[in-house]
């Protein structure tokens, strides 16, 4: 199956191919039985014409015969019906025979001595009547010349006849011939269907059990997935809860005993306490982003609403409000903000998260400054997407910053989960924000790229499919 | 409490020792004139409360405030919360959730059970004695509760 239009294309052509071979054979051979059923019954239509004649001829000679012996006018009657019906039998009989036929001369012929047969009739009786002499030698020199042309006819008819009927032997054999191969198209019609039916309903079984199988077992993986999810989610919720109070209760007591006891410890203790107390807000807050970013599900595209960028931004400066006042930072946002479409939740926590970044790492040189721009592309002009994605429509929200930057060999790595770069213990960067923010974006089925140079400040591409 | 000489009375149901503990020593610091009663879990919690109800004693009144841990074994805190509230004769006492949690579905639970407030318990000492004091100047020096 991994080449499905190669067979469907095959179990089409073939069957196809032998349908019309069969098709064809069996038309050709039953318009071959036809044909000789055909010319068969006009064999037998000249044998009845040509044996018509014979007895016609015999009615005329022997009504002739009787008025000659008796003298009785109604001897006559066959004679004048036949003479008048013989014209018309001979036409038809000639017009049976095709005029290139081979039997056309001998139908020549039995016409011309048919005609010179009744021609000596009408001379005898000429005589009969006129001069009432039937022993008149001249009827009698008649009479046998005309018995001599009765049996030239009757020759003649009979070998026609004899011919027809060699002919329909002939036809008889063409008739089996042909009706045999009939059958035998019809045999292998029923046989190829059979077959064909047959294979086809296997090959849809056969198909039908695959995908029933296919089906079960995707069934069973999202199953699966949903069961390993849930518990991932509940072991998230267990360990940040529960390492959570501990933690919370280290720090209050550390610094109860710095309040409350500041007259009885050193300079060293004091320097040591506060270690204490630095290392549990850090462990404390590791965990709540851990707990963050496991909790960042993806949400089903049903769910997504439709937002401004404008709105998201509002929420994350309003939150930013002292921050970006205690650094005297500017930021400067494109005032053309497109909607969108997502989870607005993740999206503010997103920028939140990029904006702490950029007001953290700060170059203390410069003012820091903060440029957020917007654009639309397509898949294809993204580096490294995937090919399904080529097509796809993106926003590109683009924040560039003047901070202190990182050395481009890191543009990949600071997404990664725990990855600091600076090495400062005492600043909030605890490596987890970039990670917070690869979640998001990949959550919205999106990408983020960062790039940077030591100094000189960091650009972050986020690249968010258009729906 | 502008009665004069009743004393401000409060609740905690926790089931932390520590948090008890840092709880009453903070309160004692910050010299607030409260009167602050324990217990361990949410059942002890409704016994508590039932049993003050029900004896009607003027020198044993209801608590003022109830500081409600969500965490507990037998009764959790939403469940204490569901029934002080749903209790005709409870309902009127201000409950503030006290916990380690911030997570905004707790968040929003508590508020819709009838919570007066969410508090998530500090991790530094100082930050515990903040909270404490403004407790204490808001619901007893700048609210008026029954």
């Amino acid at each position: 199956m991994s080449k499905p239009v190669p067979w469907l294309l095959v179990a089409f052509i073939i069957p196809m191919v032998l349908l019309i071979a069969i098709g064809v054979f069996s038309y050709y051979s039953n318009s071959r039985l036809n044909q000789a059923f055909d010319q068969s019954d006009h064999t037998q239509e000249v044998i009845l014409q040509a044996e018509k004649i014979i007895s016609t001829l015999k009615d005329i000679e022997s009504g002739v015969r009787g008025y000659i012996y008796i003298k009785d006018s109604t001897f006559l009657e066959p004679y004048t019906s036949g003479r008048k019906a013989i014209i018309n039998e001979l036409r038809i009989l000639d017009s049976l025979v095709t005029p290139t036929a081979p039997q056309q001369a001998g139908i020549v012929k039995i016409n011309s001595l048919a005609f010179t047969k009744i021609a000596a009739l009408d001379s005898v009786l000429q005589i009969v009547k006129t001069r009432d002499d039937s022993d008149s030698l001249k009827v009698i020199e008649l009479m046998r010349n005309g018995k001599l042309i009765m049996d030239e006819t009757r020759k003649m008819i009979t070998g026609l006849i004899i011919e027809e009927k060699n002919l329909q032997n002939d036809l008889n054999d063409t008739k089996i011939h042909y009706s045999s191969r009939v059958r035998l198209a019809q045999w292998v019609l029923i046989i190829f269907g059979i077959i064909f039916f047959a294979l086809t309903y296997w090959r849809m079984v056969v198909e039908w059990q695959q995908k029933v199988k296919y089906e079960r077992k995707l069934e069973q993986q999202v199953i699966d997935l949903e069961v390993q999810n849930k518990q991932l989610e509940d072991f998230s919720f267990v360990l940040s809860h529960h390492l959570q109070e501990p933690l919370r209760k280290l720090g209050t007591f550390t610094d109860k005993l710095q309040l409350n006891h500041s007259d009885d410890i050193n300079e060293e203790m004091s320097y040591m306490l506060r270690r204490i107390g630095l290392f549990s807000t850090q462990i404390s807050k590791l965990v709540e982003g851990i707990h963050t970013i496991a909790n960042l599900q993806k949400q089903h595209q049903d769910l997504w609403k439709s937002f401004s960028l404008e709105s998201v931004f509002e929420e994350v400066l309003r939150a930013y409000d002292e921050k970006i006042k205690s650094k005297s930072a500017v930021i400067d946002i494109d005032s053309n903000l497109p909607m969108l479409k997502g989870n607005f939740q993740q999206l503010v926590l997103l920028f939140k998260q990029l904006l702490d970044n950029s007001l953290t790492f700060v170059n203390p040189d410069k003012m820091p400054y903060i440029k957020v721009r917007v654009s639309q592309v397509k898949g294809n002009e993204i580096a490294g997407l995937a090919e399904i994605k080529q097509n796809v429509e993106y926003l590109n929200i683009s924040l560039a910053d003047n901070g202190i930057g990182f050395s481009s060999d890191f543009t990949d790595k600071v997404f990664e989960i725990f990855q600091k770069l600076e090495q400062n213990e005492e600043d909030e960067g605890l490596g987890l924000g970039l990670a917070i923010c690869k979640k998001i974006v990949l959550n919205h089925d999106g990408e983020i790229v960062a790039e940077s140079q030591t100094g000189k400040g960091t650009i972050i591409k986020i690249f968010i499919p258009i729906l | 409490m502008k009665q004069g000489d009743l004393v401000f009375q409060i609740l905690m149901v926790d089931d932390d020792e520590d948090d008890r503990f840092l709880t009453q020593t903070a309160f004692e610091e910050s010299d607030l004139k409260c009167k602050l009663d324990f217990v361990k879990d949410g059942t002890e919690a409704i016994d508590h409360l039932t049993a003050i109800f029900e004896t009607n004693d003027d020198r044993n009144p209801l608590p003022n405030l109830i500081l409600l841990d969500l965490n507990m074994p037998k009764k959790n805190g939403w469940q204490v919360l569901a029934e002080v509230k749903n209790s005709e004769s409870l309902r009127h006492i201000p409950v503030l959730v006290f916990t380690t949690s911030k997570s905004p579905e707790h968040v929003k639970r508590s508020y819709d059970l009838g919570a007066n407030s969410f508090i998530t318990k500090p991790s530094t000492y100082s930050g515990l004695l903040d909270i404490v004091r403004v407790i204490g100047k808001y619901w007893k020096d700048v609210a008026t509760v029954i």
